[in-house]
């Protein structure tokens, strides 16, 4: 019995890391996981992430013309999505990431090198982590006043004042933020105790920047502080809004406790997704 | 037409990170602007060179005007779900004052943005210093008034609204009305009609969600109001039908008024039928008196007083017919293409794979297919046409032209789904996964030879 449940548990964990190390982003149908075998048929379905609303499936096993194959479009995802009562819905949601923490424990009990008892007690102690993001409710007005503003001729961002800017964020810094969007923190939360965001430099490629008729050269802006990392905030009006709060303070994240750098799962953060 | 390259906006390298695919691209009502949104989030708005406007050959150059991140992750909590940051449709309003306002939406959200320029600012405060700094009281002796002078043009783009929390699924259209008070936003069940001024509020105009949701055999793909008739709507489905409906019939507008389908061609007929059927993008002409939809395959133009069938069918790529088992298995069998009008609705024009995109001129009864790529793209120089050539039983293409190209080398990967055409001018802005290509119409010189000869006929349209 646990020997089945390992294997299954192995398997919604596969599930939430893509091959190449991502972090899945999922796609509007929640993962339906339950321990049976019908349930895991649909898993495979929602696996890849979603890129349009016409989802899109990956099933290398089907063969396209077989009849009795479900057609893998919109349609059926949200069919799906409906078909299963809200309940059993959290239910599951909260098993597979009850899993997920579990197993990332026990392999961090595994693996953990260190001679350290204290360190040892300290890893294999429950960690509460708190599943309530940072911010209360995703903040419908925020950025609400809110300007933004550019210089055509200046081709970059400039401060609202008015006043001769210094210094500028760069534009493409200040879009870079996807490593410290909360998604991404809460996600890691769920696998165990990493490295925090602002200690990972996860940007190195070149950003977007239109730059008169030309085409862009890349400019690899890693080299500015983390300072400037942070999204201006002039984007960001009072409310709680859980990007700002994420990229201010990883501390915030309750429950998440400094990084055991032996952990398996911390090259993960640096793959975060872009 | 002969259509040259004017420009690429975007990054070269190959590598293209995720949060700069291009996901919409729009003009404005003038062609004065034109607007793309990304999968980051992030809006950035061209502008005409005022300068070169009435040089011919130069009017297609756009220069960055602004740019601002519209959209940013979030997160549903009752759900679980993470909402995408991915602009999926920029609309413009039409100009009223000396701002632009423009709504831009993703998955769940839509914003209204306010685009406005300064170009003055006051300088002399008594208490700050030029850069901000206070100044100490203590040390003023005089006082002088602030005056306002002239300073690099900044373009500011502030939401003055946002629209949330009216959709359980996916947004995947917005069309702003002819009476420029209301808007509509559809999602993959519902449509929604919007005051611009109101934002927590919205009426629901049409509701195709059935009570058991066993029953639900089509969604909603696209939806748009009738350019001149502020009462008229359509919405197509994914099961390749297009239903209009006049939203003086009933409050709730899910009785069509006029429902345009084509009855099926049975020896067509294949397991992926249904898929290339589902409509990717529905388009009103100019004039209001023909529609434009886009499925997999082709493109139809249909009249609005003829439902039962379309009036034009025009093939994008049909040789895909044959591959659509392996297009099914690398998922590009789902990709929504999109299509537009040129100003006077005489030519159409739609996106393929292999950097391709198609025009059919519909007067002239011609069809291109042209390249957007920078190693066939010399500035002012015309575009030579491609050509795609279907293996035939006889081993191949044979003896291959120097621009044609065989189906198998397509790449699948380089999809153009996103093309906009200039309202009033033959310009034309074609996006590639990552990057902006500005097309213009060759200028002819005055005293050419208004005959055509025989290449003129290969090339142009």
């Amino acid at each position: 019995m646990p020997q089945e449940k390992m294997e299954l548990d192995l398997e919604i964990t596969n599930s939430l890391v893509q091959p190449d190390g991502h972090l899945r982003r999922s796609n509007s149908a929640p993962m339906i996981n339950g321990l049976s075998d019908t349930c895991q048929v649909f898993q495979r379905e929602v696996l890849r992430s979603r890129r349009n609303s016409t989802t899109v499936v990956n099933r290398p096993n089907m063969v396209p013309s077989s009849p009795i194959r479900l057609p893998s479009t919109r349609l059926h995802q949200i069919k799906q999505e409906e078909g299963v009562d809200v309940m059993n819905r959290e239910t599951a949601h909260e098993r597979e990431v009850q899993a997920a923490m579990q197993m990332s424990q026990s392999w961090e009990e595994s693996l953990n090198l260190s001679d350290n008892d204290l360190e040892k007690s300290a890893s294999s102690s429950p960690r509460r982590i708190d599943f309530v993001p940072v911010s209360p409710a995703p903040s419908p007005t925020r950025g609400i006043g809110k300007k933004q503003c550019f210089s055509p001729s200046l081709q970059s961002l400039v401060s609202s004042n008015g006043l001769t800017p210094s210094p500028i964020p760069s534009p493409t810094r200040r879009f870079s933020r996807r490593s410290q969007s909360p998604i991404n923190c809460i996600r890691a939360s769920m696998l165990g105790p990493i490295k925090r965001k602002g200690e990972v430099d996860t940007e190195s490629q070149p950003k977007r920047l239109f730059q008169g008729t030309t085409t862009m050269l890349s400019t690899d802006v890693s080299h500015l502080s983390d300072v400037s990392s942070c999204p201006s905030p002039e984007l960001l009006d009072g409310s709680l809004s859980s990007v700002g709060s994420s990229t201010g303070s990883p501390g915030k994240m309750e429950g998440v406790s400094p990084s055991s750098s032996n952990s398996p799962f911390t090259s993960l953060q640096d793959l975060s997704p872009k | 037409m002969q259509w040259c390259f004017s420009q690429v906006k975007g990054a070269i390298d190959d590598d293209v990170a995720e949060a700069d695919i291009i996901s919409t691209v729009e003009f404005n009502h003038s062609g004065e602007l034109l607007a793309t949104g990304d999968r980051g989030g992030r809006v950035v708005i061209f502008q005409q060179e005022v300068d070169n406007k009435s040089i011919p050959e130069y009017r297609s150059e756009y220069n960055v005007y602004s740019t601002f991140q519209s959209h940013e992750p979030e997160f549903d909590y009752l759900k679980s779900l993470e909402i995408e940051e991915k602009i999926n449709k920029i609309r413009w309003l039409p100009q009223q004052n000396a701002s632009q306002f423009l709504l831009s939406t993703n998955d769940k959200t839509i914003k209204l943005w306010k685009i406005s320029e300064r170009d003055k600012r006051p300088e002399g405060y008594n208490l700050k210093e030029e850069d901000g700094r206070y100044i100490d009281p203590g040390t003023v002796t005089s006082l002088r008034v602030p005056v306002f002078r002239p300073m690099d043009l900044m373009v500011e783009a502030s939401p003055r609204r946002v629209f949330s929390n009216a959709h359980t699924y996916h947004i995947n259209s917005i069309s702003v009305n002819s009476d420029n008070a209301t808007y509509l936003s559809a999602d993959d069940l519902r449509v929604n009609l919007w005051n611009l001024e109101v934002n927590d509020r919205s009426f629901n105009i049409v509701d195709i969600k059935p009570s058991n949701m066993e029953d639900l055999t089509e969604i909603i793909t696209a939806a748009e109001f009738h350019p001149h008739q502020c009462n008229t709507l359509v919405y197509s489905s994914s099961k390749g039908n297009i239903r209009l409906c006049d939203m003086r019939a009933s409050a709730l507008c899910d009785q069509h008024t006029k429902l345009f389908e084509e009855p099926e061609d049975p020896s067509n007929r294949s397991f992926f039928s249904e898929i290339i059927s589902s409509i990717s993008d529905v388009k009103f002409s100019h004039s209001g008196r023909y529609l434009m939809t886009r499925d997999y395959l082709t493109v139809k133009i249909w009249d609005l007083s003829m439902e039962n069938r379309p009036l034009e069918t025009y093939q994008v790529h049909d040789y895909l017919r044959s591959k659509l088992c392996s297009l099914y298995e690398n998922d590009c069998l789902f990709d929504k293409f999109e299509c537009c009008w040129n100003g006077n609705d005489s030519v159409v024009m739609t996106g393929s794979y292999n950097n391709f995109f198609r025009m059919f001129d519909r007067d002239q009864r011609r069809d291109a297919t042209l390249e957007a790529s920078r190693e066939h793209s010399l500035p002012l120089q015309p575009l030579k046409p491609r050509r795609v050539c279907t293996t035939t039983g006889g081993g191949g293409c044979g003896k291959r032209k120097k621009d044609e190209i065989s189906v198998d080398s397509l790449d699948f990967n380089k999809k153009i789904l996103h093309t906009a055409w200039h309202p009033n001018d033959n310009i034309i802005a074609v996006a590639t996964i990552n990057n902006l290509y500005i097309f213009q119409d060759k200028v002819s010189e005055p005293d050419s030879a208004d005959d055509l000869s025989a290449s003129d006929m290969m090339c142009t349209i």
